[in-house]
C-alpha cells in the first residue's frame, strides 16, 4: 500500500523545469513590458552560476524568441582582459568590453529578440552600474542563505537612483 | 537588529554549516573519549605502581535479631541493638583483644611495618598497643536496616582479614553467647575488595558518623572508577560543551550577519522572483 502520492522527478528534470519556470516568467515580462535587454547581476561572485543560469534561459526561450548572452567585462589597468574571461570559452556567450558595449548593443538590437548582459555585481563595481543603465532592465541572481541583506540593498538602491528597473530575481540554492 | 532574525534563519543556517557542526562534534566526541580512555589507564596503573594509594578493604556484615517481644515499650530497645551492637566493637576492651590475638599471628615488627603508613606517635615496634586499631576498623549499623557492617583496611589484604577475622572472632565468641537471651547475630557475608583511594575508607566512615546523629554510616566506600561511567561522562560532557558552542555561534552569525533564506524576504521589497533553480550539478568553468 502506497502512502506517498507526492509525484518524484529525477534531479535533473527539477532542474529542467525550474529554468522552465524562470524562462516563463521571462517571456510574461517581455510580452507584457518592451524590455528585450536585461542587465544580469548579483551581490556574489558566482559568475559561472550566472552564466549557467542565464544559458540555459536562453536556450529555453530560443524556441520562441532570438537570444544573445554577452559578458561585458571590466579590463585590468593594464588593458588586458581577466583570466576568468580566457578561461570560459562557450560560444554562446560572447565577451564584450565596457568601451563597446553600446556598440555591441545598438548592432544586435534588432537582430535579436532577447539580449542578456552579464555583469559584475553593481554594488562593488561601478563600471557596472554605468552598463546597466545601457539595459532597459535589471534581473539579479542571489543564492539562498549567502546572499547578505546588507548588499542586496545597496544593489536596489544604486539601481534605484540610475532609474533602473529590477524585473525580478532569480534564486538558487 | 531582530527586523531580519527568526527562529527559521537559525535552522538555516545550522542547515547550511551542517558540515563544520558534524566535524566540530566529532572532534568533540574524539577528545573526550581519548580523555576518558587516559583516565581509566591512569587508574589502573597508578593502582599498580604505587599502592600507597590503593587500599585492602574487607567488610563483614552480620543480621542482629532482637529475641524481645516487641511492644509498644520496647520499640527504642529494638531499634538501638544493632547500634549498640556495633559500638561494643569500638571499645577497648575489644581493641585489646583483638591486640592481643594480632600479636599473637604477627610480630610487632611486622605490624609496625604494616600500619607505617598512618599517622601514629610510635617511634618503635616495641611502642605499639591497641590504640592504632581505631585507624584499621570500623563498625557501624547499616542505613536503618538491623544489619552492622565491619570494616577493616590495611595496605596488605592478609593483614586486613587477619584483623577483621579476629573482631569476628570477639563478636561471635566473646559477645554473643553473652547476649545471647536476648540477641540473635547471624553471620552474612564478607566482601575483600581494594579501593584506589588517596583517602583511607575507615578514616573517611569516621568522619561520616561524626558528621551524621546517627550510629549508622551507609556511605559508599568503594572509590573505584567505572568504566562504562567514566566513557559516558567523558564524552558526554565535551559533546555538550561542543553543541552549545555551535548554537552559541550560529545564533550570533545569524543575528549579525542576516542573509536572504527564502522566497519571502524578497517580497518584502516588491521585487517578484522570477525562479527558483534547483542546481542539480555544479556548471564547470567552460560550460
Amino acid at each position: 500500500m502506497n502512502f506517498n502520492m507526492s509525484y518524484k522527478i529525477s534531479k535533473s528534470q527539477k532542474q529542467k523545469q525550474s529554468i522552465l519556470y524562470a524562462a516563463g516568467y521571462i517571456h510574461n515580462i517581455i510580452s507584457d513590458t518592451d524590455n528585450k535587454v536585461f542587465a544580469v547581476s548579483s551581490t556574489l561572485d558566482n559568475f559561472n552560476m550566472r552564466k549557467f543560469i542565464i544559458t540555459q534561459i536562453s536556450k529555453n526561450m530560443s524556441e520562441t524568441y532570438s537570444c544573445k548572452v554577452l559578458n561585458c567585462f571590466c579590463s585590468l589597468e593594464n588593458g588586458s582582459k581577466p583570466e576568468y574571461i580566457n578561461k570560459n570559452s562557450v560560444d554562446s556567450v560572447i565577451n564584450v568590453n565596457l568601451k563597446n558595449l553600446s556598440n555591441v548593443l545598438d548592432e544586435n538590437r534588432d537582430k535579436y529578440d532577447v539580449i542578456f548582459v552579464l555583469l559584475e555585481p553593481v554594488n562593488i563595481f561601478a563600471q557596472s552600474l554605468n552598463c546597466a543603465r545601457l539595459c532597459d532592465s535589471a534581473i539579479m541572481i542571489e543564492r539562498y542563505l549567502y546572499s547578505k541583506y546588507k548588499e542586496f540593498e545597496k544593489s536596489l538602491m544604486y539601481f534605484a537612483e540610475n532609474n533602473i528597473n529590477v524585473s525580478g530575481v532569480i534564486t538558487y540554492i | 537588529m531582530f527586523e531580519h532574525f527568526g527562529i527559521r534563519d537559525v535552522l538555516s543556517s545550522i542547515k547550511k554549516y551542517r558540515l563544520i557542526i558534524l566535524i566540530f562534534l566529532s572532534l568533540s566526541v574524539v577528545f573526550g573519549a581519548y580523555r576518558g580512555l587516559n583516565k581509566l589507564m591512569h587508574q589502573s596503573s597508578s593502582a599498580v605502581n604505587d599502592p600507597a594509594h590503593s587500599f585492602e578493604v574487607s567488610s563483614a556484615s552480620y543480621m542482629i535479631n532482637p529475641k524481645i517481644k516487641l511492644d509498644k515499650d520496647n520499640t527504642n530497645i529494638y531499634r538501638d541493638v544493632p547500634s549498640q551492637t556495633a559500638a561494643v566493637l569500638m571499645t577497648d576492651f575489644c581493641k585489646k583483644y583483638v591486640f592481643e590475638g594480632i600479636t599473637n599471628i604477627y610480630s610487632n615488627e611486622e605490624i609496625f611495618k604494616n600500619i607505617s603508613y598512618l599517622d601514629t606517635e610510635y617511634e618503635k615496634p616495641s611502642d605499639l598497643d591497641f590504640e592504632f586499631l581505631d585507624d584499621l576498623f570500623f563498625s557501624s549499623q547499616y542505613e536503618n536496616t538491623m544489619i552492622i557492617k565491619l570494616t577493616a583496611e590495611s595496605h596488605d589484604s592478609q593483614f586486613t582479614k587477619d584483623v577483621l577475622n579476629l573482631y569476628r572472632e570477639y563478636l561471635e565468641k566473646e559477645y554473643a553467647p553473652t547476649v545471647n537471651d536476648n540477641v540473635d547475630i547471624s553471620y552474612i557475608d564478607t566482601v575483600n575488595q581494594v579501593v584506589n583511594s588517596d583517602k583511607s575508607v575507615v578514616a573517611a566512615l569516621i568522619e561520616e558518623s561524626k558528621d551524621s546523629n546517627a550510629a549508622s554510616s551507609t556511605k559508599k566506600t568503594s572509590t573505584s572508577l567505572n568504566p562504562v561511567k567514566v566513557m559516558i561522562k567523558s564524552i558526554a560532557i565535551p559533546f555538550i560543551i561542543a553543541v552549545t558552542l555551535c548554537l552559541i555561534v550560529i545564533f550570533l552569525i545569524t543575528l549579525f550577519n542576516p542573509t536572504l533564506n527564502r522566497e519571502t524576504d524578497f517580497l518584502a521589497y516588491d521585487i517578484p522572483v522570477i525562479g527558483e533553480i534547483y542546481v542539480h550539478k555544479k556548471p564547470k568553468e567552460d560550460e
